[in-house]
């Protein structure tokens, strides 16, 4: 499914990485009508230990107080705001401190108990925003356009086997790891044999999308030890079927490619940036010039700042 | 192999006084040796006689599948060929025993042509309830009942418009002979419908004899230009064949004769090998860029047509949906192919009344079933199962194998050998002098219009004026395995 | 040469649909189009069977020059995925590189990349030339029926895999053979007909270069059943 795409602006410094997403994505719409979204990073401005949520909560009487007061029974929200959506729901994005990262997803898995309330992301460093519909409606819903960052992720999607819908639009994130994003082009044909033992050492999955599968796998390499780079070369070796996929973290993306190299990927790199998508189409938008690369199969490559 | 071959020695003589006795002239014919016929012998697909001092005997009667291709072609009546029941020790009965001594003998997997031949649920296991007073019958012999359909009008400028829901699905030239080609072609412009050219490229004589004309868009590519898509009337993405879901093509070398190597354009003699998969076509992006190319290639000019064996089918007909199909077909596991492993057949896909269910339902959820065309296939054989898989949801049918049927196939499951004893799956002159195409193209065209007929009847008795109009709701399932696959209430159960 | 018609059409103001309309409206009619502002669109000049030299100036998405017949294609930028896929005659060149499949399932003329390609290059293909100024990647050649791929620079693993007729060859390194692939005696007229192909589309070699070269065919042409 899909297209996909990532930027890293060489210099470390803050660029208009939501603007120039929207144009890399908006190439890729062929690839992916469904939904789109983005993981925004380095702009948040929060501390350490600050964290945005942002929660899809259905237009019903009282629910938003209904999640407000849950947050608040753990911590107090510190500012919110609510931003309208299609459908017959809204989204609310809001801040919080927590003293340790990992009070994080049980939070998140409170107040998934409230009925007709979905977590969509919790995150420090990175601004996620994914939503079904085109990019260019996303972009304005968002305004994507004016989020600010040293590096970023995006994707358009074509849904194949799972739902389509706010939840299911890329990108997933774990809260095994800080901060770790990922979107993803193809499909995952050994799924349940990769989610198995991960679920036994007590991850928790919240759909059946392999890509949700992919970061719980990198988030749980990384957590044993595994620079990123080995995270990906081993799940080429440990991921069966067609993919291509990026990843995100704090400090840089990574790109994994299957072994037969059937999904597509290329990549371009200027004296400013360092970028990656499906197809030059998309690449063209933030870089002036032929020298395009192909990632080859079982390729990795990591891009850190 | 539940069998019994009889040949009556008597009768079997009776005619011996003339020259080139067999009706279908044997294939080793011999004057001197006319005295003797052979027919049996030299037309068994399986080798299930042999010569003894002079006389074909059924000898090997394990081998025997009850094609009865030694009794129609016996020019004297001398041969019986009896069901016997199935051995019933279960687990390890003799079929069983038998594959596997052949097995451990070739260390080769069984190959063999058509579909799944097993029990599986089936359009059998569902009936249509007739109208009584609730709602009144139409009279067959009076009312007139609507069989014209108009597929793929979402994007393409000139939709398929036919008279009849009954259309001939892809077999490809070189897998099948050029008259058995012609035949179908002629059958479907009398029916008023459309057949395919399959995955072997077009043959002129077939595109001129066909009114309306499949163009299908294969993995191997044969044949395939700008030229070929062109010509055709729509144009036919297959991504798999139910009897085959996921496996590539191979026509033997063997059958690449110098008129199939023009047409498909390879090399005379070389084997033709068609991917598993579409070297280009990978995940559902893939699909809908494929139908844009095609589309820019066709000028938006003819249907583009998706056909999948069925599988994960509600993925896939929503893929195709939103990639841009104008028609979708999903192919039941019943579906046929000239050669395939039987392991495959018998032990993947869905069977083609689930799939219908699954694939209409699967539109209706993307919200394009009133732009997409549903056409089902797999198993098709009488006005009744078309009847039922219309009600189901299908738009259309493809049939194929009982085209064949109606061309004079019985089934043997030997295309591949390239030797078929009817003219029909084979490149050999001598053989294909058996099959007179035009009077075969008559028959293709009674049958379409008989089974279209049968459907009819069906439809009106349920009170319904055209053949598209009839309803899941008038359906009943007589067992509870059609009843879960298709949502159908079990008869006597209904509202 | 100055009756020679040039007909310029500017993509950026138009779909792939009214693009590739127009120019199958003016290829009959004029010698040359040229096409501004390709920016790497899908699906640019599919289908054209006119005698015409098309232009693009710029990089080309997916399925450039598609199912073309007698047409000559420049690019003048790189391409996507399966650039001249399903040739049945003329050619299409492209000045940068290309990505996966270039000249997949070509049945006749010549499909020509300067810089480097991705992977599968040739897949399926019947006849007709490719030429790889650059390298080509994994699985080279997979599933070739027939004609000549000609790589300038090094190729990647199983080359020639699967292939069964045609020709490969290989001036820089083979990383490994396909199944199926064996490496062939180059004779002295192999060599004079890469010359006549090289050169005929400005690659120009050096005499001794031509020794390089490795040629790769098939080991059995029925390698599945019957041998």
């Amino acid at each position: 499914m899909c297209g996909i795409a990532g930027i890293v602006y060489k210099d470390k410094n803050l660029h208009n990485a939501g603007y120039d997403m929207t144009n890399m994505l908006h190439q890729l719409q062929h690839r992916g009508p469904d939904s789109a979204g983005y993981a925004i990073y380095g702009g948040t401005g929060l501390k350490e230990n600050e964290y945005i949520l942002k929660i899809q909560v259905k237009e019903q009487n009282r629910l938003l107080e209904t999640v407000q007061d849950a947050i608040n029974m753990v911590t107090p929200i510190k500012k919110d705001e609510i931003i309208p959506s299609v459908g017959d729901s809204f989204i609310y994005k809001c801040k919080i401190e927590l003293d340790e990262f990992s009070s994080l997803k049980p939070l998140i898995s409170q107040v998934d108990t409230i009925d007709d309330v979905i977590v969509l992301n919790g995150s420090q460093d990175f601004e996620m925003v994914k939503d079904v519909g085109s990019v260019l409606e996303i972009a304005d819903r968002y305004n994507v356009r004016d989020i600010k960052g040293t590096h970023a992720i995006g994707h358009t999607r074509f849904s194949t086997e799972s739902g389509v819908d706010r939840y299911h639009a890329h990108p997933f994130q774990t809260y095994i790891v800080k901060d770790v994003s990922v979107v993803h082009n193809g499909q995952i044909t050994n799924y349940w044999k990769v989610r198995d033992p991960l679920e036994r050492k007590g991850h928790i999955f919240e759909t059946f999308n392999d890509t949700e599968c992919l970061v719980h796998y990198i988030a749980d390499k990384l957590d044993s030890g595994y620079s990123l780079e080995e995270a990906l070369e081993q799940s080429v070796e440990d991921m069966d079927g067609p993919f291509s996929y990026i990843i995100a973290t704090p400090k840089g993306i990574g790109i994994a490619k299957d072994k037969l190299g059937l999904r597509p990927g290329v990549m371009a790199e200027t004296d400013d940036i360092f970028a990656i998508a499906s197809e030059e189409v998309s690449l063209r938008e933030v870089v002036d010039t032929h020298n395009i690369e192909q990632i080859s199969p079982g390729e990795v490559m990591v891009y850190e700042i | 192999m539940p069998y019994r071959v009889v040949r009556n020695p008597d009768l079997c003589k009776k005619n011996f006084d003339r020259p080139g006795c067999c009706w279908y002239l044997c294939d080793d014919r011999d004057e001197k040796i006319c005295g003797k016929c052979f027919s049996c012998y030299n037309n068994c697909p399986h080798g299930v006689y042999e010569i003894i001092q002079g006389d074909p005997y059924p000898l090997n009667q394990e081998k025997c599948v009850g094609c009865r291709i030694c009794l129609e072609m016996c020019p004297s009546r001398a041969i019986e060929v009896n069901a016997i029941p199935e051995d019933a020790r279960e687990a390890w009965g003799f079929p069983d025993i038998v594959e596997i001594t052949r097995k451990s003998q070739s260390a080769s997997y069984k190959i063999r042509s058509t579909g799944a031949l097993r029990k599986i649920p089936d359009f059998d296991d569902l009936v249509v309830i007739p109208a009584q007073v609730s709602r009144p019958p139409l009279d067959k012999y009076r009312e007139p009942c609507g069989t014209d359909v108009i597929l793929g009008d979402r994007y393409a400028e000139n939709p398929l418009k036919l008279k009849t829901p009954v259309m001939i699905g892809a077999m490809s030239f070189g897998a099948l002979s050029k008259e058995a080609k012609m035949a179908l072609a002629i059958g479907s412009s009398l029916a008023g419908t459309v057949t395919n050219t399959g995955e072997g490229g077009m043959l002129p004589e077939e595109r001129e004899l066909a009114d309306k004309l499949i163009a299908q868009y294969a993995s191997g590519r044969f044949g395939v230009s700008a030229d070929y898509l062109n010509k055709g009337d729509a144009v036919e993405i297959k991504i798999g064949q139910g009897a085959k879901s996921g496996m590539g093509g191979h026509l033997l070398g063997e059958k690449v004769t110098a008129e199939v190597s023009r047409i498909r354009r390879i090399p005379e003699g070389s084997d033709a090998l068609s991917p598993a998969r579409h070297m280009d076509i990978v995940g559902p992006e893939d699909l809908s860029m494929k139908i844009s190319q095609l589309r820019e290639i066709t000028d938006w000019k003819v249907p583009i047509i998706v056909k999948f064996a069925s599988g994960k089918v509600a993925s896939d007909v929503k893929i195709a949906a939103k990639g841009g199909a104008d028609i979708i077909v999903v192919d039941g596991m019943q579906g046929g192919t000239g050669a395939g492993p039987d392991v495959i057949m018998e032990h993947s896909g869905v069977p083609s009344l689930a799939a219908i269910v699954e694939a209409d339902e699967a539109l209706k959820e993307v919200k394009l079933r009133d732009k997409v065309s549903l056409v089902a296939a797999g198993g098709i054989r009488s006005g009744a199962d078309l009847a039922k898989a219309l009600a189901l949801g299908a738009d259309a049918v493809y049939i194929a194998t009982a085209a064949l049927i109606s061309i004079g196939c019985r089934v043997c499951q030997m295309c591949y050998t390239g030797t078929c004893r009817k003219g029909i799956a084979t490149q050999d002159l001598s053989l294909r002098h058996r099959l007179d195409y035009k009077e075969m193209g008559k028959n293709v065209a009674n049958y379409i219009n008989a089974m279209t007929d049968e459907a009819c009847m069906l439809v009106q008795q349920a009170g319904n004026t055209h053949i598209n109009k009839l309803e899941k709701q008038s359906l009943r399932a007589l067992t509870m395995e059609a009843s879960i696959l298709t949502g159908v209430p079990m008869a006597g159960n209904g509202k | 040469m100055s009756d020679i018609k040039i007909k310029e059409l500017d993509a950026a103001s138009l779909t792939p649909r009214e693009l590739n309309s127009q120019i199958k409206q003016y290829a009959s009619s004029y010698d040359k189009i040229i096409i501004r502002n390709p920016n790497a669109m899908h699906y640019l000049v599919a289908g054209v069977v006119d005698e015409t030299e098309i232009e693009l100036d710029g990089s080309v998405g997916y399925f450039a020059g598609t199912m073309c017949d007698g047409t000559k294609i420049k690019i003048n930028g790189n391409a996507g995925w399966f650039v001249g896929d399903n040739l049945t005659d003329g050619e299409v060149i492209v000045e940068g590189s290309a990505g996966d499949g270039a000249g997949q399932g070509i049945y006749g003329g010549t499909v020509v990349v300067r810089k480097s390609v991705g992977s599968r290059t040739g897949e399926i293909m019947k006849n007709g030339t490719i030429i790889i100024g650059g390298n080509s990647g994994f699985m080279t050649g997979i599933f070739m029926m027939g004609g000549r791929i000609i790589i300038l620079g090094d190729v990647g693993e199983d080359l020639a895999e699967s292939i069964i007729r045609g020709e490969i060859y290989v001036k820089g390194e083979i990383s490994s053979l396909g199944y199926n692939a064996k490496i062939g005696e180059i004779t002295a007229e192999d060599k004079k007909e890469l010359k006549d192909t090289l050169s005929s589309y400005d690659f120009d070699l050096d005499e001794s270069e031509y020794d390089d070269f490795k040629k790769v065919v098939p080991e059995s042409k029925r390698p599945f059943y019957g041998h």
